[in-house]
């Protein structure tokens, strides 16, 4: 026993917790990347710069990101939930939506990020035909308008299918005698999803809500793909994998991801202990 | 208990039938009829769209390129096939993330045990050590440095360990893991040391069945997160003589900012996707009946 | 809840002996990465041994064409220097993951030749950590090996070889410009017995008269990149009408505040350029950048804005289309008309590199003018050589401007992030915009750029 979790202990602190102690130290310096590089210690300016002027974009980059993971999370988990309740008897045809509704995550973020933007073109795609239909041009993911919302509507399209997945296994555990009972006290469809199904989903909600939110805060590589952050898609995940781009001082993009894990942390945390609390109250 | 739908097959004979109106039942089949259209089309479509451009010539695609082409231009595809080098890389990117997450999930399974039941001192403190590692930052510059001091750096079996340890996939297996162990009753474990059931033999035997859908979800998401994991490569491996790239680098290949070269990327990206999505169709149904829980009842 | 005995015994034995596992344990572990990391420090790929067979890295950014020319290269190098490898690295987007590529190749020096798509010049007048960028950094630190007295260097033009330049010595050999301007559709001209103006008004006139037959004069996309793309008409028309009022350098003289941005000269090229802008075609703020080679191939316009790059799109897209170019003339002066010049691919060597005097060979059989023309020609690059002739569909496009032009760095200046609003980069054109639409007239936005404008 004790083997196994000093193996498990010594990967995960290697090289997940060295890392990250590591990004905080760096958060402090101005620490480059090459060779003869001086280092020296800055204390918090690292932290401070992105409130001035000297580092633009950050407050932005906050209401982006509080934006970004509500209408994800939400969105995300509600439409999961229709797919899935739609998708979960075992017929054939079902069979073939399931695969099709984890398509997106099949084939993976550089793929969809680049489908959507050939499906976007603003000059001659499908969108942009349709569009047209309507009389109306955008530019789309260049557009200052128009371009939060795909981002936010492509990312919950991607990951639909994972949601959904936990969702079905959700419903599927849900004992059929339950139902039973329910029909025959003649409860209605709606109350049926609303009173029985829905509380009897919660380990599922808890699963599918902590891993959305977890994962649209610190999510870069899609937006990065379709945007790389221009147009107010700019979100705290996106701007702390540029920073590290933008200038030789890799000690800014460290507080960056360092201010990232504590609001994660802070919107997180309470988040799973009210679910796991939740969970508890409807399944005792 | 056998995982079946949530419609029971047949109803017993004494129960008083409800049975709806007609008009209401033809509603009925007419809403599941739209959604299904709805989500084959929202899905499908704009992969379709992509699969169209690989069979156009590049002018067709810059100038028209909604309109089928004329004549299915098969150049795109082998132009793909062997410009990128595609078929090294799938297996290569199949291997990463299936081993990295398949090695994370075990080691999350030997750390959830002991902490679910316990048996360690300070196991409150462990376990929250463990959850933060959910929200930590992917710090990739700090992990390219240690990957160099330890020789993970530019090969195969660094680039699997080191995707063992960072990032949520560890820690997503231990949450869940912990919560799943919990509902096991600790009778069986009394029962097993009794029996002198090795610990590795008792969790593999008993502890895994019981907890496959958390097993499930934890092997595909820590999946999931490697697969698409696009500036690990570029951090992690600087290139060597035998391609060592996962597919998040070598589609880029067609990638420039020259246009053109779009009807071979969409090519690319449909060879790409085929052994997937072939892969998930066959086994979707044994993945949902995976995740069910509650084996326990009945 | 309780364990039961036996369990409880052997975990409390299993506890004592903890700390003597987790000793040992520890011992081991720091062992093992001691060792590995004694063993492993260089760590990468292409380290350093002279024996051979000697392999000599090269990183670039996936852009098809170049890195089919580099390959091309390289397969000749290898078999004019028997026991020599070439090997190229390459991840996408030269902004994105390319820039990681460099920073660990610099850090680790695992490759011998880098490459990027800005230069060391123009900095800012006053560096500071946030307004250079990373290749200016490395190259004020000493990360480059400095050219001097390579035979090489002087195929180069002076404005490409100053481009590299820092304080007396070169540090990179740029290897190509793009060029920006009008290209016309021979065709269409010719139809309307239209020839390339040389002056402002000529250019007025053809424009005209081409709108009086319901011709779309020109063809400009602002979708999806923004009032960025005004460039081919701000930039030139700078060059034309206010860089000749100025001795030196226009852009030097705006950061040193010799010269400011309320000149008359200013205002002159904006209501040109408004006047311009009328016979774009409409709609063109929505009109994807994308689309503007295809559009153009298609006969939408007679002329196109663009840059060189994106000949090859054209070509591709329409190969029957017969193309030509002239500078786009702001000025009634024909000499003060030229094409702007847009500095690209730079190679540089690192000094960490254990191979420097092969990247120098390297970098030699690159300039040949047998080897450099593939690379030209390839491409579609313009050539930043002093001599050669070249027969790639550029080079036929640009005609007797091939090469030949005046830098944008001299007369634009330097815009940082840092600065204040509306001369950050991301804004200042957004003001060109404004004057074009007539929301703003060109005093106003002067006086926009001039308020906040630092000098050094």
């Amino acid at each position: 026993m004790w083997s196994g979790i000093l193996l498990a202990l010594a990967v995960y602190a290697l090289f997940g917790l060295v890392p990250a102690v590591a990004n905080t130290v760096v958060s402090f310096t101005n620490y480059a990347l090459y060779p003869g590089a001086p280092v020296n210690f800055t204390g918090w300016s690292n932290y401070t710069a992105m409130f001035t002027s000297e580092r633009p974009g950050f407050m932005q980059a906050l209401v982006a990101t509080v934006v970004f993971v509500t209408a994800v999370t939400i969105a995300q988990n509600v439409f999961a939930l229709a797919v899935a309740h739609r998708l979960v008897r075992d017929t054939r045809w079902n069979g073939l939506l399931r695969v099709l509704v984890f398509l997106p995550i099949v084939l993976g973020v550089t793929i969809v990020g680049l489908v959507w933007i050939l499906f976007f073109e603003p000059g001659q795609g499908p969108a942009a035909s349709l569009w047209g239909l309507f009389g109306a041009k955008s530019a789309f993911f260049g557009s200052d308008t128009l371009a939060f919302p795909l981002v936010i509507g492509v990312q919950v399209w991607q990951n639909i299918g994972f949601s959904a997945l936990v969702f079905l296994g959700g419903l599927n555990a849900i004992d059929p005698q339950i139902y039973q009972a329910a029909e025959i006290d003649g409860v209605t469809r709606w109350r049926r999803l609303s009173k029985i199904t829905f509380p009897m989903l919660a380990p599922a909600v808890t699963v599918n809500v902590l891993l959305a939110v977890v994962g649209s805060f610190t999510t870069y590589n899609l937006i990065y793909v379709l945007t790389a952050g221009q147009y107010g898609t700019m979100t705290l995940g996106m701007l702390s994998f540029t920073a590290a781009f933008t200038d030789s001082n890799l000690g800014y993009g460290a507080a960056l991801g360092t201010v990232l894990f504590l609001m994660t942390f802070i919107v997180a945390l309470p988040l799973m202990m009210y679910l796991r609390h939740r969970e508890a109250r409807l399944l005792s | 208990m056998t995982a079946t739908s949530l419609r029971p097959a047949s109803r017993p004979a004494t129960a008083q039938r409800r049975r709806p109106a007609s008009p209401l039942r033809r509603l009925r089949f007419w809403a599941r009829l739209v959604t299904g259209l709805l989500i084959a089309v929202v899905f499908l479509g704009p992969v379709l769209y992509v699969v169209l451009i690989s069979f156009e010539t590049p002018a067709h695609f810059l100038t028209h390129p909604m309109t089928p082409p004329s004549g299915a231009d098969l150049s795109n595809f082998s132009k793909a096939w062997t410009g990128a080098d595609l078929a090294t890389e799938l297996i290569n990117t199949v291997i990463y993330s299936v081993v990295a997450s398949a090695l994370s999930t075990l080691l999350a399974l030997l750390i959830a045990f002991p902490l679910a039941r316990k048996l360690v001192r300070g196991h409150r403190q462990l376990y929250t050590l463990l959850v933060v590692g959910l929200f930590l930052p992917l710090a990739y510059i700090p992990l390219f440095i240690e990957a160099r001091m330890l020789d993970l750096y530019n090969n195969m079996p660094g680039y699997i360990i080191l995707h063992v340890g960072f990032g949520p996939n560890l820690p997503l297996g231990v949450v869940l893991l912990y919560a799943f162990i919990q509902a096991v009753p600790k009778e069986l474990d009394e029962a097993a040391w009794l029996d002198g059931t090795s610990y590795l033999t008792y969790l593999l035997r008993v502890i895994v069945p019981l907890t496959r859908p958390a097993l499930l979800i934890s092997f595909l998401y820590g999946m999931l997160q490697v697969w698409n994991d696009i500036i690990g490569p570029v951090v992690l491996f600087a290139g060597t003589s035998t391609n060592l790239f996962p597919i998040t680098r070598g589609i880029y290949y067609f990638f420039g900012l020259n246009e053109s070269l779009y009807t071979i990327f969409a090519a690319a990206v449909t060879i790409a996707s085929l052994p997937l999505v072939i892969v998930f169709a066959g086994t979707q149904r044994q993945l949902i009946r995976a995740a069910v829980a509650g084996s326990l009842k009945g | 809840m309780s364990h039961p005995p036996a369990l409880s015994k052997i975990s409390a034995s299993l506890q004592r002996r903890r700390r003597a596992r987790v000793g040992t344990a520890g011992v081991a572990l720091l062992a093992a990465a001691a060792l590995a990391a004694g063993c492993g420090s260089s760590g990468s790929s292409g380290s350093g041994s002279s024996s051979s067979p000697q392999t000599l890295k090269i990183i670039t950014w996936v852009n098809p064409p170049a890195v089919k020319a580099i390959q091309q290269i390289d397969t000749e190098f290898e078999k004019a220097n028997p026991g020599v490898k070439v090997d190229l690295g390459t991840a996408e987007n030269v902004n994105g993951p390319y820039k990681t590529m460099l920073q660990q190749t610099v850090d680790a020096s695992s490759a011998d030749i880098v490459s990027n798509v800005t230069q060391m010049q123009p900095l800012p007048l006053k560096p500071t950590s946030t307004n250079v960028t990373y290749w200016q950094t490395y190259t004020m630190h000493g990360v480059f090996a400095p050219l001097n007295g390579q035979s090489f260097l002087k195929d180069y033009k002076p404005g490409a070889l100053a481009a590299e330049t820092y304080q007396g010595k070169t540090y990179g050999v740029v290897s190509g410009e793009y060029q920006e301007g009008v290209f016309y559709n021979k065709a269409i001209f010719a139809q309307y017995h239209l020839t390339p103006p040389t002056t402002y008004s000529q250019f007025l006139t053809v424009l005209q008269t081409l709108k009086s037959h319901g011709v779309t004069p020109m063809w400009l996309g602002l979708g999806a990149v923004g009032p960025v793309y005004l460039q081919f008409l701000y930039y030139n028309l700078i060059d034309s009408v206010w860089q000749p009022t100025v001795s030196g350098n226009l852009s030097t003289g705006l950061e040193n505040g010799s010269v400011k941005w309320t000149s008359p000269a200013f205002t002159q090229a904006m209501n040109e350029e408004k006047t311009l802008a009328q016979y774009l075609e409409p709609g063109y703020q929505g009109e994807a950048w994308q689309g503007m080679p295809g559009a153009f191939a298609d006969g939408k316009a007679a002329m196109l804005l663009d840059g060189s790059w994106d000949l090859a799109s054209v070509q591709a897209a329409n190969p029957k289309t017969q193309v030509g170019f002239f500078p786009l003339p702001g000025s009634n002066t024909a000499a003060n008309n030229k094409s702007e010049l847009q500095n690209d691919l730079t190679f540089s060597v690192l000094n960490g590199s254990p191979h420097k005097a092969l990247a120098m060979k390297w970098l030699a059989f690159f300039s040949k003018p047998s080897i450099y023309k593939q690379y030209v020609d390839i491409t579609g690059i313009s050539s930043s050589q002093n001599s050669g002739t070249f027969s790639s569909f550029s080079a036929q496009v640009l005609g007797s401007w091939f090469g030949k032009g005046d830098y944008y760095t001299n007369y634009y200046p330097v815009l940082s992030d840092t600065d204040s609003y509306w001369d950050q980069p991301a804004n200042w054109p957004t003001l060109q915009q404004d004057v074009i639409s007539g929301s703003k007239t060109p005093a106003q936005v002067e006086q926009m750029y001039q308020s906040g404008w630092t000098t050094g």
